[in-house]
């Protein structure tokens, strides 16, 4: 009795590094991923596309861009 | 490009940047917001500015004076480069607040031109038309592409 409770003991202990070391792979090749040309993703970063100065900027930028003609592409 | 730049956070959508720049002044958050102006030619515009503590909006006519100018613009540039992979890499126009400002970004373009031109097609607008960046001539305004 005493010896299964010590296997069981064992073996919980190991699904629970285990699991801690593939959550944290995981976790690891999340980060990597989301981290594209050195930007690191946050969900607190909130849109700022309705801003006064950023609509002012993209109206602005619509006028010019009527008056001046669009660039040469690559 | 290997100007110092500073640790920079990206929105789920990679349309809204965030970073803090230090110096004298402080900590002073940062805000670069990419939005769609045309979509054939695919153009974005580049608005950059301090967040306004108290409303969280971005402001684009404060003086930070942190003396880090080169590291923000640097931290700037990364950006385009970020938002260039995920947006098929479009035109991103970018002009001062003031003409001031956009001298400034003139200057800090020619300092890291000769790293980023392989990368980058930069263009300036000047005298009624658009050609091709060249150091020591003033534009009205620029667009970057990544190639």
């Amino acid at each position: 009795m005493r010896h299964l409770s010590f296997k069981k003991i064992k073996i919980a202990i190991f699904d629970i590094i285990n699991n801690r070391i593939m959550s944290t792979m995981k976790r690891a090749v999340e980060i990597k991923s989301a981290s594209l040309s050195g930007a690191i993703v946050s969900h607190t970063v909130k849109s700022h596309a309705s801003d006064p100065v950023v609509v002012k900027k993209t109206e602005e930028a619509k006028a010019f861009f009527k008056k001046a003609g669009f660039p040469k592409g690559k | 490009m290997n100007l110092p730049q500073y640790r920079y956070f990206a929105s789920d959508d990679f349309k809204d940047y965030e970073f803090y720049s230090k110096g004298p002044n402080g900590r002073i958050k940062k805000l670069v917001v990419y939005e769609k102006i045309n979509d054939e030619p695919l153009i974005y515009n580049l608005a950059f500015g301090d967040e306004e503590p108290e409303t969280g909006l971005l402001l684009d006519s404060v003086k930070s004076s942190n003396d880090d100018r080169d590291t923000i613009l640097a931290t700037v540039a990364h950006t385009i480069g970020d938002f260039s992979d995920h947006y098929g890499r479009p035109i991103i126009h970018i002009v001062g607040s003031t003409t001031v400002r956009t001298r400034l970004y003139q200057m800090s373009i020619a300092k890291i031109y000769d790293e980023i031109c392989a990368a980058y097609t930069v263009q300036g607008y000047r005298d009624g038309a658009w050609e091709f960046f060249q150091k020591n001539v003033n534009y009205e305004a620029f667009v970057v592409q990544k190639n």
